[in-house]
């Protein structure tokens, strides 16, 4: 039986007012009551918010995830597993759903459970497309706990930490939303175990590869979802499955398993849309360049000292931030020499050697690469991504030295200042030069130029900053241009590890399953380590070619695995909600 | 749309109009002074608003179902909390009438509102249904006097009346709630008495075998697991399908004869 708390409340201090002969004029008395009979219409409308997201500039909005939004909140009572393909948007799903259930009172409390790497991207396009503020859990200087937050971000592996899942127990939640929800399709693990136990009204899973290995993933992940709707596993299993592995569905029960996925699962293809959305190449330009004789003696030179320091068992924080700005710009490298000196690195005579070879370098031999690539393409915008605000503050100068219009974006800005500074970029400005940190929820699709000036050496931030261009609404092919010093871990990290595995010729999906340990930012190290421990140049391009094999090997298997599970499971049921089924013109 | 769309961009402006904001129009485009007292509400002086979809001026946040100025507007609205005087056209009540307005708010799975209002006569404390082409707004009438306790026990009745009155409507609700949350506890149900013979019967052919130990343990832990499971599903069940009936106080009338 169903639990009915009946109450009446107060909280405009009504009866107060009345005992105390407080009175209002009509005008106001006409107001409210107009209010109620507005929030009234909004609850039964069928979906109130969409003319108001369509007005905001950052976000196209497309059939399909209308749609799907619609059939979440009408037939599927609050609850699916949207399973689109990459790339075609479920986040803007879920962030139509999360908006009109908080608007028409539905949900006052949401969490939003995703990987690590994902939570700034979260909250800041929840912020920026939806108007819509949340909590992260981490870097946000406003988290308490999980109880004092309505509308939360938390990453999988905390929520699912003892003290943190206990905490999230205690409380209801009206939504829970996961995304990458593949990774809590093992039935015996922490996450998921923590997602059954977690009280909600409504569940979201987002995940682009419901199944991986087998069917059972698909039922596990309706299990968090729907429990019961496919029975037990081994009634599942007999009943829709052709083989004992679960790899194949019985065509015999096809029908009705597609009844059944069809009031839960909701996946819209590529090919579906394709009538409407462009989906365009990527095209990488690498550029791995000789450095003149002083920046190779600087880095080789800051290089030998970093490698010494990691042999003496010194923290490998400070000297990972020393080795990628060496790595960024020369002006980068003047900060990471100060840092040397402060943390007595060097001492005072080293330090005036290697300040006197830095500032023997008049222009990086990179900004010569950069300047050249912009002459040839003189008309068109450039988004050029570095990691360190030094590096930002030279390429801007250098530029406009050199008659560039440009724009720069970092995280500091406030949102003012972030409005306005990619509005200049969508308006006169040529050029935006932008730190990683920041700008996820920005809609750069009016530039197809992208410069990666540095490296971040972890590939979720490189596909994070291709991504800000790379959305759906981008009608060109995207040119990715990189550019790094021949033998530097930069040079290495491009050519063995990101072009090995075709990070800037495809976008991946399913990162977190593909890098999978190096996915949580905290592991970027263990490309760096990697690189400290080889003995000479000829090791370090050797260990760093072993992880890239590996790298590649995962991407292929998974991408097998997926296309396997496609076209043998998923792409035989209909389960999108737009009309056109086949996508045909 | 079209309709609540008029209608939310005359609450937005007479709700300015209230606050004494100073607002200028110029072809659909509202430029908005907002009072000292009432910036902290919208976190800045001026406001740039349009209720146009139409208008392209980036400046100008659109009002619409599903903005954040018109949600501080209906929650400002809302805790306005009017108590307001009229007079009735009629002298068929000799003593002061109350109209309690209650926002009713139906939460679970689903949701719904309703305002209902309920009158009660101050002298009798009986109910009373007043005709709304009785009451008048025009020159509010002045009430000086009358005891808070009367308005105490007005008050009991009228939370009496809405319990008596709503409860088909509350009824209903559940009716319908329980329809679905009976569907997925049936699932849950058969899930687990499968389970449970799928459990049995493979203890039964270990029996047979003569097997114990370790395989006859990890049918124990399955048969456990299970049970654990459905309880798990089924404490989420009563959570997720809970019910709350919220009769939120939105507003009063006394009405006196002319």
């Amino acid at each position: 039986m169903t639990n009915v708390e009946v109450r009446f409340t107060d909280r405009s201090n009504v009866k107060r007012k009345l005992r105390k002969l407080e009175f209002d004029k009509k005008e106001k008395f006409e107001l409210t009551l107009n209010a109620f009979d507005i929030l009234s219409k909004l609850k039964k409308s069928e979906l109130s918010v969409i003319s108001s997201i369509k007005k905001n500039k950052q976000i196209d909005l497309y059939d399909h995830q209308i749609y799907a939004a619609l059939k979440v909140k009408n037939e599927f009572g609050g609850s699916a597993i949207l399973a689109d393909e990459v790339g075609l948007g479920k986040t803007i799903e879920a962030g139509i759903i999360i908006k009109e259930f908080l608007i028409s009172g539905l949900a006052k409390s949401i969490l939003i459970l995703v990987p690590p790497s994902l939570m700034y991207q979260w909250q800041d396009e929840l912020q920026e497309k939806f108007d819509l503020d949340f909590v992260k859990q981490r870097d946000d200087k406003r988290f308490k706990d999980p109880i004092s937050h309505e509308l939360l971000i938390m990453s999988h592996a905390s929520a699912a930490s003892p003290k943190q899942a206990n905490l999230l127990k205690k409380r209801d939640w009206d939504m829970i939303i996961v995304d990458e929800a593949h990774s809590m399709k093992n039935s015996f693990t922490q996450k998921h175990r923590l997602l059954k136990e977690l009280s909600r009204k409504f569940t979201l899973l987002l995940t682009a590869t419901p199944i991986e290995n087998n069917l059972q993933e698909l039922y596990n992940l309706v299990e968090l979802v729907k429990p019961g709707t496919f029975g037990t596993l081994n009634e599942f299993r007999n009943r829709y499955c052709d083989d004992s592995q679960m790899r194949t569905i019985d065509s015999f029960f096809k029908d009705e398993l597609q009844q059944i996925l069809s009031k839960v699962v909701i996946r819209t293809t590529r090919k579906q849309v394709k009538k409407y959305i462009k989906f365009t190449d990527r095209i990488p330009h690498s550029e791995i360049l000789k450095p003149t004789d002083n920046e190779r003696e600087l880095y080789d030179k800051i290089t030998k000292i970093i490698q010494e320091k990691y042999e003496e068992g010194i923290e490998i924080f400070y000297l990972m931030i020393i080795q990628r700005l060496v790595s960024s710009s020369n002006d980068a490298a003047k900060r990471a020499l100060k840092l040397m000196k402060k943390r007595e690195y060097v001492d005072q005579m080293e330090y005036d050697e290697l300040i006197e070879i830095s500032n023997r370098i008049k222009i990086d031999t990179k900004a010569i690469e950069l300047l050249k690539i912009l002459e040839q393409q003189k008309d068109e915008k450039f988004l050029i991504f570095v990691e360190w605000k030094p590096t930002l503050a030279y390429l801007t100068k250098l530029l406009t030295k050199n008659g560039y219009t440009v724009t720069q974006f970092y995280g500091d800005l406030n949102l003012f200042e972030r409005n306005e500074s990619v509005e200049r970029f969508r308006g006169e400005t040529q050029i935006m030069i932008s730190t990683s940190a920041g700008g996820y929820g920005q809609n750069f699709q009016f530039c197809s130029n992208v410069v990666n000036y540095d490296l971040p050496w972890n590939p979720m931030k490189v596909e994070q900053r291709i991504g800000r261009v790379n959305r759906i609404g981008q009608k060109n092919d995207i040119n990715i241009y990189n550019v790094a010093y021949e033998k530097t871990i930069d040079a290495f990290i491009l050519t063995l590890l990101y072009t090995k595995v075709k990070l800037f010729k495809e976008s991946l999906g399913h990162l977190d399953l593909i890098f999978g340990d190096i996915s949580d930012e905290s592991s970027e190290s263990s490309v760096f380590k990697e690189y400290m421990s080889a003995k000479d140049e000829k090791e370090a391009e050797k260990r760093l070619s072993a992880i890239g094999e590996n790298w590649k090997d995962r991407r292929e298997n998974l991408a097998n695995a997926v296309e396997e599970f496609n076209t043998g499971v998923l792409n035989n049921f209909s389960l999108s909600p737009i009309e056109d089924k086949d996508g045909t013109d | 749309m079209e309709q609540i769309s008029e209608q939310v961009k005359s609450l937005v402006l007479e709700y300015f109009s209230i606050i004494n904001a100073q607002v200028s129009e110029t072809n659909g485009l509202f430029d908005i002074i907002i009072p000292s007292e009432h910036e902290r509400i919208f976190r800045k002086e001026n406001l740039k608003i349009t209720f146009d979809e139409n208008k392209e001026e980036r400046n100008y946040e659109l009002v619409l179902p599903g903005s954040s100025i018109l949600s501080r507007i209906l929650n400002q609205c809302i805790d306005f909390g009017p108590v307001v005087t009229a007079k009735l056209n009629s002298n068929q009540h000799n003593s002061p009438i109350i109209r309690f307005y209650f926002y009713t708010i139906f939460e679970s799975v689903k949701s719904k509102t309703e305002l209902i209002h309920v009158d009660v006569d101050i002298k009798t404390q009986k109910i009373v249904d007043i005709d709304e082409s009785d009451i008048n707004f025009e020159n509010n009438p002045i009430i000086e006097n009358i005891p808070a306790d009367v308005i105490d026990d007005c008050f009991i009745e009228v939370v009496d009346h809405v319990e008596k009155i709503m409860k088909v409507s509350i009824q209903d609700f559940k009716n319908e709630i329980s329809v679905l949350m009976n569907e997925e506890m049936k699932n849950i149900n058969s899930e687990y008495e499968k389970r449970q013979k799928e459990i049995q019967d493979k203890s039964i052919i270990l029996q047979s075998k003569g097997e114990s130990g370790t395989k006859f343990q990890k049918v124990i832990d399955d048969a456990m697991q299970a049970k654990n499971n459905m309880e798990i599903d089924k404490k989420s069940l009563n959570n997720k399908y809970k019910i709350t009936i919220d009769f939120a106080l939105a507003s009063a009338i006394i009405l006196i004869n002319d």
